[in-house]
């Protein structure tokens, strides 16, 4: 019963946009589609957000729009812009996107907590307004998904509810009798996960157990995002100073069918967004640029 | 049934003479002016003075007076007070004043047991407890409290203003020092520091002035649980050797009460029936004569420790150096934002759908299909007893792992102060504004056609705190009882009543149409609507966007949930938890039609087509929901309950009533089956005194007659050579 907007209604998301989601009342013409070239330099290719490496990059201080083409709207940016900054070493691509954000979310464990995260979309050379919305049926786009999250979970264990909750007082979870305050993943057995029906179910946001903090997903139009039967995206994001610094790696050539390959020298499709916890930021409910140019240096 | 034989077949009674004895001619009883049937003000808990036999002179009362026993007439100790048999006529008791008066004390406190537990049972598991009154939070926000929850005395609002304490407080209570908390207290501070009832306060509307009233049930505060609330970081009052779990930080509702030995509850010579048996004997006998246990009263003051200063008491410290946290004195639910802007060109043609329960069509992000059939149930609400046993039984079952604590797929909230989410449906409803009906069509705006720009519906996303204290505004009636509320009139003036809620697997779930992903489906073949474990990324679009805010966020799985009606059982015919264990037996189910399809032999479509006995909950929202509710016949403000089931109330009304009093034996007999078996219902007859229940091919399962039977069961059973006793 998925219902996706026809192209009149594109057209019409796409014409709001025009009208409703810039910061501030700007003309059209100041909001550029983002110009990116990955510099190539020698392996390895940093995962720090703070390598000298980064020096070599090109940095593009890119707009950012709301997002009014597929429901939930968010009718203006949380933050301005992002700057982007790209290095390829023949067999990884990375991106060092930075933006402002005074407050760092890393946590989403409250009803009303949001994380703050930053993507990277994908997609080939050629590809226009319409594969610029999450993907085709025809062009799947390619995301490379950083979560605070889950960067946190790696760096300070899995975030469990006691972080939020600390005075939190519950007899036993079963089938765990006599535990206190059982941990995950370690102090639940296989037979006890079924009352985690998010991780049972096998369910990624779910897995306690986080090895890299990126997403590596695909998408064939708006709503239909999932992830990639390899997950080999990593990176890493640092909050210093009302600042995120966040690099997302991940090998040039595709390890799934769905997924962008890349090649030095070549021209591919990109577009950025951002999520910002404090505003309740998540799924639709973004701050993107228009779908711009990546190129490869040979 | 007691004294049945001595009435209906003249055995005699369990005394002397073998009749109702209305007089004593023991000595001890002529001596302690109990000889004739008198009142005796209570030992303690009276605001007047205490034990005082209550009569005008007469020439057979002619008790020792409290000189015969060496004491002052105006002795009025406590341990001597037992004895004291002093007579007094009603006029000069009520001139008189307990002793503690002076130094004020105000309240008779009494301790009686609650509907929530037996004995302790009940107020030992932490599921329970957390419905028990107002305090109830797994994640305790407020480190203060003692566990997820806690005990608390009943105060009436204008008693508690006057003392100075405000609703949540906590406050010493304090009965008589000459021997409570315990005798000797005052030479042992540091035991007297353990026992001395530190207990929060609660305003009550309906009890009356003068008195309060605190449940028996709760574990007590002893060393070790005080040492655990003391030197936990998490505050938690559980002994760390034991892990013995106590519901008060301090003290406990025994510190104020005691037993009181009334010589006449312990005479070696009276005649009276055995606890067990047909047996006669004299003397002490376990709950027929003996001194009394439990519960119990006394004379208590109440007093906040220390002072807070200001209007708040936020950032005050209690007696116990512990502060209140910022945010939790005062809770209210967070403004209305401002109603949303519409930018038309922004917006999007959606498909109609027909929602009969609002009669028209209306806007709906997809195509309307309804399913082969539609699980629904009804609610009777006349038959609730808010005890929370659906409650446990679907927490149980579904929603005790880690992230789940404050989860209650299904519960029960007092109306109109009470509420589940905090203020869900006043919220949903200021949201909304307000709109009219013509007649049996919805002239307003439903939350789809409200929905502000970019957004599916209109809805709001709950802060975790207003998912604390779910029991919030139990019992609590409208209006405070006053000498002057014509309570006793029906429809009541003042009023409450419980609403058992569950998710509606609406045919127009606002849930499922705010996920950008679908991963909310309704399936075809029930109309059960599901939230798909796997593939939710817990945007929470749905739980902001459910009015009746029945789906949840998972805080370790950090997905979203709601529930699943128990599927598993549906699909082999069995009702789901919350529906086959409800006691009170409120709880219809089956499979509702739409109007023009509806069965008269189908209990749901009974109840809401043919006899509109049954009515939708806030149809106005447009979701078509599909659990339906009987209204409550008593209360008095139908305006209220229009608002809350729509336009039928009247009628609904009025044809319950009209069964109940004995002019619809369809209606009643359909009504009787509800919980009569476990298995789902799909067929009902009404015959011959009789209601009969049939599954999905037609094999009768349940058969209930509309009169309980009468028994009459032989004092003597031959086969067995025994006597059949009451055991009273």
């Amino acid at each position: 019963m998925t219902r996706k907007l026809s192209r009149r209604e594109a057209l019409v998301g796409l014409a709001a946009l025009g009208t409703l989601a810039l910061p501030t009342p700007a003309r059209a013409q100041d909001v550029q589609p983002p110009e990116v070239l990955a510099v190539r330099v020698p392996s390895p290719l940093p995962v720090d957000p703070e390598a000298e490496a980064w020096r070599r990059a090109r940095a593009a201080e890119i707009r950012l729009l709301g997002q009014a083409m597929a429901y939930p709207f968010k009718m203006r940016p949380s933050v301005p812009s992002v700057r982007v900054r790209s290095l390829h070493d023949g067999e990884r691509i990375g991106f060092l996107v930075e933006w402002r954000d005074p407050r760092p979310d890393w946590r989403a464990v409250k009803a009303r907590e949001f994380k703050d995260g930053c993507g990277v979309m994908l997609l080939p050379r050629g590809a226009g307004a319409t594969e610029w919305m999450m993907g085709t049926l025809k062009t799947p786009a390619t995301m490379l998904h950083w979560r605070a999250d889950w960067q946190r979970d790696l760096e300070a264990g899995f975030q469990d509810l006691e972080t939020a909750f600390p005075n939190v007082a519950f007899d036993f979870y079963p089938p765990l009798v006599g535990v206190d305050r059982p941990k995950l993943p370690d102090g639940y057995p296989a037979d006890a996960r079924e009352w985690l029906p998010g991780w049972y179910a096998g369910n990624p946001l779910s897995q306690p157990r986080k090895t890299t903090p990126i997403e590596k997903l695909v998408a064939q139009g708006a709503g239909t995002l999932e992830q990639l039967p390899t997950q080999n995206a990593t990176g890493r994001g640092v909050w210093k100073d009302g600042r995120w610094r966040v690099v997302l790696r991940k090998p040039l050539r595709a390890a799934d069918a769905k997924e962008v390959s890349l090649v030095p020298g070549g021209t591919y499709a990109v577009a950025f967004a951002v999520w910002q916890g404090a505003h309740e930021d998540r799924g639709a409910r973004k701050s993107i640029t228009l779908l711009g140019r990546l190129r490869l240096e040979a | 049934m007691v004294g049945w034989e001595q009435t209906q077949e003249s055995k005699p009674w369990y005394t002397k003479t073998g009749r109702l004895e209305f007089y004593r001619e023991e000595d001890e009883f002529i001596e302690y002016g109990e000889n004739l049937p008198v009142h005796r003000e209570p030992v303690d808990g009276t605001h007047h003075e205490p034990n005082v036999i209550v009569a005008k002179p007469h020439p057979a009362l002619r008790p020792a007076p409290p000189e015969a026993y060496g004491l002052r007439p105006d002795d009025l100790r406590t341990e001597v007070r037992q004895v004291r048999n002093v007579i007094r006529s009603p006029e000069e008791v009520a001139r008189s004043r307990h002793p503690l008066r002076k130094l004020g004390y105000t309240h008779v406190l009494i301790t009686p047991k609650y509907r929530h537990a037996c004995h302790s049972t009940g107020a030992s598991t932490d599921l329970d407890v957390v419905f028990w009154g107002p305090f109830g939070d797994f994640y305790r926000h407020d480190r203060r409290k003692p566990w997820v929850s806690e005990g608390y005395i009943d105060l009436n609002p204008e008693d508690a203003k006057r003392l100075g304490i405000a609703d949540g407080d906590y406050v010493w209570c304090e009965a008589d020092p000459q021997d409570r908390p315990f005798v000797g207290h005052e030479r042992k501070p540091e035991e007297r520091r353990i026992f001395r009832w530190l207990v929060r306060a609660r305003y009550y509307p309906s009890i009356m002035s003068g008195t309060g009233r605190a449940w028996f049930h709760f574990y007590i505060a002893t060393h070790g649980s005080v040492e655990g609330h003391e030197k936990r970081p998490d505050g938690l009052a559980k002994n760390p050797r034991t892990n013995y779990q106590a519901a008060y930080r301090y003290g406990s509702h025994q510190s104020i009460t005691r037993a009181w030995l009334r010589p006449t509850l312990q005479t070696d010579s009276l005649v009276r029936k055995d606890p067990i048996g047909q047996v006669l004997g004299k003397g002490f006998a376990l709950d027929v004569h003996c001194t009394v246990g439990a519960p119990k009263e006394s004379y208590v003051r109440i007093r906040r420790p220390g002072r807070a200063g200001g209007r708040g008491r936020e950032g005050a410290v209690d007696a116990c150096g512990r502060g209140v946290p910022a945010g939790l004195r005062v809770r209210r639910p967070a403004p209305v934002p401002e109603r949303p802007v519409h930018h038309p060109e922004a917006e999007v043609a959606m498909p109609k759908v027909y929602n009969w329960q609002i009669g028209r069509e209306m806007d709906y992000p997809f195509e309307g299909r309804r399913p082969q059939r539609q699980a629904a149930a009804v609610f009777d609400t006349n038959k609730c007893i808010a005890c929370q046993t659906c409650t446990m039984a679907c927490k149980t079952t579904w929603t005790s792992g880690k992230g789940q604590e404050y989860m209650f797929w299904n519960n029960v909230e007092t109306k109109p102060w009470g509420s589940y989410p905090l203020a869900w449906d006043v919220r949903v409803l200021e949201l909304l504004g307000p709109h009219a009906w013509d007649g049996n069509v919805y002239r307003g705006k439903t939350l789809f056609e409200a929905a502000p720009s970019g957004e599916r519906a209109l809805g709001y996303l709950p802060e975790d705190l207003d998912y604390a204290y779910p029991n919030r505004g139990e019992d609590e009636t409208n209006l405070p009882l006053t000498q002057d509320r014509f309570y006793l009139r029906l429809p009541h003036d003042a009023w409450f009543f419980y609403l058992p809620r569950i998710c509606n697997h609406c045919t127009y779930p606002a849930c499922l149409a705010s996920c950008p992903r679908t991963a909310i489906y309704k399936r075809p073949e029930d109309g059960i609507v599901l939230l798909d474990q796997q593939r939710c990324r817990g945007y929470r679009e749905c739980v902001k966007n459910c009015p009746f805010k029945k789906v949840f966020y998972n805080h370790t799985t950090r997905v979203s949930e709601k529930c699943v009606l128990c599927f598993p059982a549906l699909e082999r015919g069995i009702q789901p938890r919350c529906m086959r264990n409800c006691i009170g037996k409120i709880r219809t189910f089956g499979f509702v039609s739409t109007p023009d399809r509806a069965r008269a032999d189908n209990p749901v479509d009974f109840l809401v087509h043919v006899r509109k006995v049954a009515l939708p909950l806030l149809p106005q929202l447009g979701l078509e929901a599909n659990v339906y509710y009987i209204p409550p016949v008593h209360v008095g403000n139908v305006r209220f309950l229009q608002m809350l089931f729509g336009p039928g109330v009247e009628h609904a009304v009025a044809t319950y009533r009209k069964a109940m009093e004995g002019g619809d034996e369809e209606l009643l007999g359909v009504l009787l089956l509800a919980v009569s078996t476990d298995r789902i219902v799909h067929r009902f007859r009404v015959h011959r005194g009789h209601a009969y229940g049939y599954d999905e091919r037609g094999e009768e399962v349940v058969r209930v007659p509309l009169r309980e039977p009468t028994m009459v069961r032989p004092a003597y059973d031959p086969q067995h050579r025994v006597y059949r006793y009451n055991v009273t």
